[in-house]
């Protein structure tokens, strides 16, 4: 995949660490490098927010939301494909992420075939 | 003029008479002639007439010559005889001159008769002179000797040229040598103490060369060992030229020199004696007033230069009197010198330094053996000290009895010999009612004034101290003469002579109406007192300082089925619940020493054998030094409120269950999404680990971390559920040692979700190492839990930042505390006391029991929950918490 070749990489955003290694563990075995931030804050200090191919991010964390981080970004002309998980299915805020870029919105706990193929789909566009 | 010669004339013939006669008268010798011419007429002539002269016949007719010499020899033998015959013989002439006839004249030749008579009478008259003489040398003689004898005086006579010794009896006798034998100088020397012969020699060396007197004292030693004293006085005389002779006397001078020794001794022990007694002697002429003697002490007592030559006049020891008492001392004495009668005078001698003596002073008039009375003589003593005594002693006798009269003291003294008191001070007088101005009464009179029921008791005791030589002591009442009737408290203490008899009793009497009064009024008060303690339904016990049981009331007597002796010496195990005990004795024993109020619960067993819950209060009772000296202790039957305290315990116990229940039912969404987390995270690590295990060359390391994650997030979600669990849990409170900060961790992984879910930043600063709290672990996180819920709630409907502190740090007094603050609402204004009431809430869908729970749990475990706001926004609760810290 030419994509693979751009390492580039996907970028996992979520407060828990379960949650944020399973992804990498996921992501791995699809041979899909990944990087994972604790908070939004955190991505964005990194500054390789603009090398990440797909960003897979929680809706809700404390501190900065992942709608905020998602504001954030599109303001800095960084639109990374997102993917939004949530465990609560907010349909408001799912327009919302739709209406600034998201490329999907995962309920938890979240469907891991769904969740490759929206990465997929993301890295694709 | 010469009287006539008185001649006797023996003559038998008067006409030879009558010759005779004329022929003297001739011759110009008046004289006066008695004849005689018998032997009695003449011999009593001879006895009875003076006679100057005798003139006898030789031949008589009766008588003869021979015969009548003889006669007048025997009897006047100093009156001349002469012979006067017509004729004699040779022979008879010879004879009668032999017989002492002192001539013979014959008649034939009467011419030689008047010069025989006047020779006859010059050699009687010469002989009669010598006689004299001899007689007075002899007398002289013997005076010199016996006065030689008397003044122990001996005279000597030492002719220096020849060496010779002439001495008289009394000398022989003092230098110890024998009448008969001859003294020498060399026997002188022999004699000398050997000590004194040098100075002898050289004295008399001196003497003899400048031909001087001298005058020696020296010592002689005799051969017994006796030493006497000698003085030797001699003046030189030269007899003839080329001769010195020494005259002189030596005198025994021992036994003066002795009297001198001895008055001088006499004197120094005087001058001592007047000095230690400090009395010192005068003695004045009483005609002319002129001070004729004043010993040293004397001088010296009135500041007089002692060792001045001479006497000071009277004047200047006048001077030396207080101005006071001068006059009257100068005129009492000058009177009674003048009157010749004694005196004695008290007076005050100023010394010049400025120092005041005071003197005692007697005179009287010095009889003399002869008879006069010219000298008076006094002496003066100074009696400071016992004057500045006595002071003292009337001082302190006026303090004594004025201690007497402020304490109503007696004292008294009683003879056991004569059954009579022997002193009673006027104290004593006071306090029994009688008037010290007529003296002590009889013994019998004082009993009877004793009220008669206390007569027997004062007489036994009496009785007893007497015969057991013992102490005395009884309370009586006395009837004062106004009819009042006083207390005395008597004791006595026996004093005994050296042979151990009673000598008498000495003791004291102490007027103890107003304390026996007192007494009697706090006796009184007392048995009420005790009365209503009695009737009182609490228990009441007194205990004294050493925590022995003194008094307990009915209520508490009939609780444990006790007598008061039994409850006063039995074991208070018999009747302490056992648990209790030990920190009954414990908490007592500490509370005890530092002397606090102090109170402890415990169960006291009843009559019933059952058990009730008692709260005892400690109280010390002290006296005015601020020492205890009693505790006195109240029980209270506290059973009720201790199961009505179970049950409210109870009953709080299934409020904050509730409470957590229903706080939990708020959280589901919460709770299931914490739920969720680890299970969607498990089931990815599934998925992968299977992913890793499918295809042709299944890579088995990821295979296995996955499997290890799984592992992980089935254990955290294990976690989860159980807390959750705990929660519902309706346990009875448990008590253990809980670390803060874990309770918090725990805590905030059940809220994350909550917290997520508002987009809240929830951050801890936890004080590291903090000491541990003594609580229940679930009902504490019940409280965390409880202010986190709020805090969440109140920053959800709010825009801007969210942040959620919870902190913990050390407290003071070994307190920690913890802090939740949000950035929410904050406070309701104005009802900020009412957020801990219970129903009181701000939510919509509040119980408003969650502040109240957690007040009750902080209290529970001894801390205090209390809130404030928060800057710049929003409130913030704190809890405190008591930790092991503190409570070791």
């Amino acid at each position: 995949m030419g994509v693979q070749q751009q390492a580039k990489f996907v970028a996992v955003v979520d407060d828990d660490d379960l949650v944020r290694t399973a992804m990498q563990g996921l992501l791995k075995s699809v041979g899909l490098p990944a990087r994972v931030y604790a908070s939004g804050e955190a991505f964005l200090d990194s500054g390789h927010h603009h090398e990440a191919a797909c960003l897979i991010a929680d809706i809700r964390m404390p501190g900065m939301s992942g709608l905020d981080l998602q504001a954030r970004l599109n303001a800095e002309r960084c639109q990374i494909p997102t993917i939004f998980i949530t465990a609560h299915g907010d349909e408001a805020m799912r327009l919302q992420a739709i209406r600034a870029g998201a490329v999907e919105f995962l309920p938890k706990p979240w469907d891991d075939e769904l969740l490759l193929e929206s990465v997929r789909a993301a890295l694709e566009r | 003029m010469r009287q006539p010669l008185r001649i006797l004339s023996l003559e038998d013939d008067p006409r030879d008479t009558e010759l005779i006669y004329g022929l003297l008268e001739a011759e110009g010798i008046l004289c006066e002639v008695t004849r005689v011419d018998t032997q009695p007429a003449f011999l009593a002539s001879l006895e009875g007439d003076a006679v100057d002269l005798i003139l006898s016949d030789y031949s008589l007719p009766s008588f003869d010559g021979i015969s009548a010499l003889k006669l007048a020899m025997s009897v006047r033998p100093n009156v001349p005889f002469i012979l006067v015959s017509g004729a004699l013989g040779e022979e008879v002439a010879i004879e009668a001159l032999k017989f002492g006839a002192t001539d013979y004249v014959l008649k034939t030749r009467l011419s030689r008769l008047a010069p025989s008579v006047r020779r006859a009478l010059r050699e009687a008259d010469e002989r009669a002179e010598r006689k004299r003489a001899e007689e007075a040398l002899r007398r002289s003689e013997a005076y010199l000797a016996e006065a030689q004898t008397l003044s122990h005086t001996g005279s000597f006579g030492w002719n220096v040229t020849s060496g010779e010794l002439y001495w008289s009896e009394e000398t022989h006798k003092i230098f110890g040598l024998d009448r008969s034998a001859k003294p020498t100088m060399d026997f002188v020397f022999r004699r000398i103490h050997p000590d004194d012969r040098d100075t002898v020699q050289r004295t008399l060396d001196h003497a003899i060369k400048e031909n001087m007197d001298f005058s020696i004292e020296h010592r002689v030693l005799m051969p017994n060992g006796e030493v006497k004293c000698i003085l030797a006085l001699a003046r030189p005389s030269k007899p003839s030229p080329g001769v010195l002779e020494y005259l002189g006397a030596v005198t025994d001078i021992t036994d003066r020199k002795r009297a001198e020794e001895d008055l001088r001794r006499s004197e120094a022990y005087l001058a001592e004696g007047q000095k230690l007694s400090q009395t010192g002697t005068w003695a004045c002429d009483t005609a002319t007033r002129e001070m004729i003697h004043s010993s040293r002490e004397h001088r010296h007592l009135f500041g007089l230069a002692p060792d001045k030559a001479g006497i000071p006049p009277f004047e200047e020891f006048f001077q030396r009197i207080h101005p006071d008492d001068r006059g009257p001392a100068a005129e009492d004495l000058d009177r009674a010198i003048s009157a010749g009668r004694d005196v004695e005078a008290h007076f005050r001698i100023v010394l010049p330094e400025g120092t005041m003596r005071y003197m005692y002073g007697i005179g009287r008039p010095l009889v003399k053996p002869s008879g006069d009375t010219g000298e008076y003589v006094g002496a003066v003593m100074d009696v400071t000290a016992t004057r500045q005594s006595e002071i003292k002693l009337r001082e302190s006798e006026a303090y004594l009895a004025e201690a007497q009269r402020l304490s109503r003291t007696g004292s008294w003294a009683w003879s056991p010999a004569t059954g009579e008191n022997r002193y009673w001070s006027d104290e004593c007088f006071r306090l029994l009612g009688f008037d010290p101005a007529e003296g002590m009464p009889p013994f019998e009179t004082f009993v009877e004034r004793i009220h008669p029921d206390d007569q027997p008791i004062v007489a036994e005791k009496l009785e007893r101290a007497v015969r057991e030589r013992g102490e005395y002591e009884v309370d009586y009442r006395i009837f004062h003469p106004n009819g009042e009737v006083r207390d005395i408290h008597a004791i006595g203490h026996p004093i005994l002579n050296s042979s151990g008899e009673l000598v008498e009793i000495v003791g004291t009497g102490i007027d103890v109406t107003e304390r026996k009064r007192a007494e009697d009024n706090i006796r009184q008060s007392e048995n009420e007192l005790r009365h209503i303690l009695d009737f009182a339904p609490q228990q009441v016990a007194v205990l004294g300082s050493d925590r022995s049981r003194i008094y307990s009331n009915r209520a508490m007597l009939d609780y444990l089925g006790l007598s008061l002796e039994e409850w006063q010496s039995g074991d208070p195990r018999n009747f302490v619940h056992p648990d209790d005990f030990e920190r009954m004795m414990t908490r007592d024993h500490s509370e005890f020493l530092k002397g606090r109020p102090h109170e402890i619960e415990l169960r006291l067993q009843g009559t019933g054998g059952k058990y009730r819950w008692f709260l005892v209060r400690y109280s010390p009772l002290r006296d005015e030094h601020g020492r205890i000296t009693r505790w006195y202790l109240a029980g209270t039957d506290i059973e009720d409120r201790k199961e009505a305290e179970e049950w409210s315990r109870r009953a709080q116990a299934d409020l904050a269950h509730a409470n957590r229940v229903t706080t939990m039912g708020e959280l589901t969404a919460s709770v299931a999404h914490e739920v969720n987390q680890p299970i969607a995270a498990s089931l990815t690590n599934a998925r992968t680990c299977l992913r890793w295990l499918a295809g042709d060359t299944p890579n088995l390391e990821e295979a296995r971390e996955a499997a290890m994650r799984i592992v992980q997030d089935q254990t955290r979600a294990a976690e989860i559920i159980t807390r959750i669990r705990l929660l519902f849990q309706k346990a009875a409170p448990q008590r253990e040692l809980v670390d803060i900060n874990e309770v918090i961790r725990e805590m905030i992984v059940l809220l994350r979700g909550e917290t997520a879910r508002y987009f809240i930043s929830l951050q801890t600063q936890l004080t590291a190492d903090l000491p541990q709290v003594m609580g229940d672990r679930v009902q504490l996180q019940q409280v965390l839990m409880n202010l986190t819920i709020n805090g969440i709630d109140a920053m959800a409907d709010l825009d801007g930042t969210r942040e959620l502190v919870i902190t913990s740090q050390p407290a003071t007094d070994g307190y920690l505390m913890v802090s939740v603050s949000d950035t929410g609402v904050g406070l309701p204004p104005e009802r900020a006391n009412h957020i801990f009431d219970a129903f009181y809430t701000t939510k919509p869908h509040g119980t408003g029991m969650g502040l109240r729970i957690s007040r009750s749990i902080v209290e529970f475990h001894g801390g205090r929950l209390w809130a404030d706001e928060n800057t710049p926004r929003g409130a913030s609760f704190h809890f405190t918490l008591p930790t092991i810290e503190m409570q070791a």
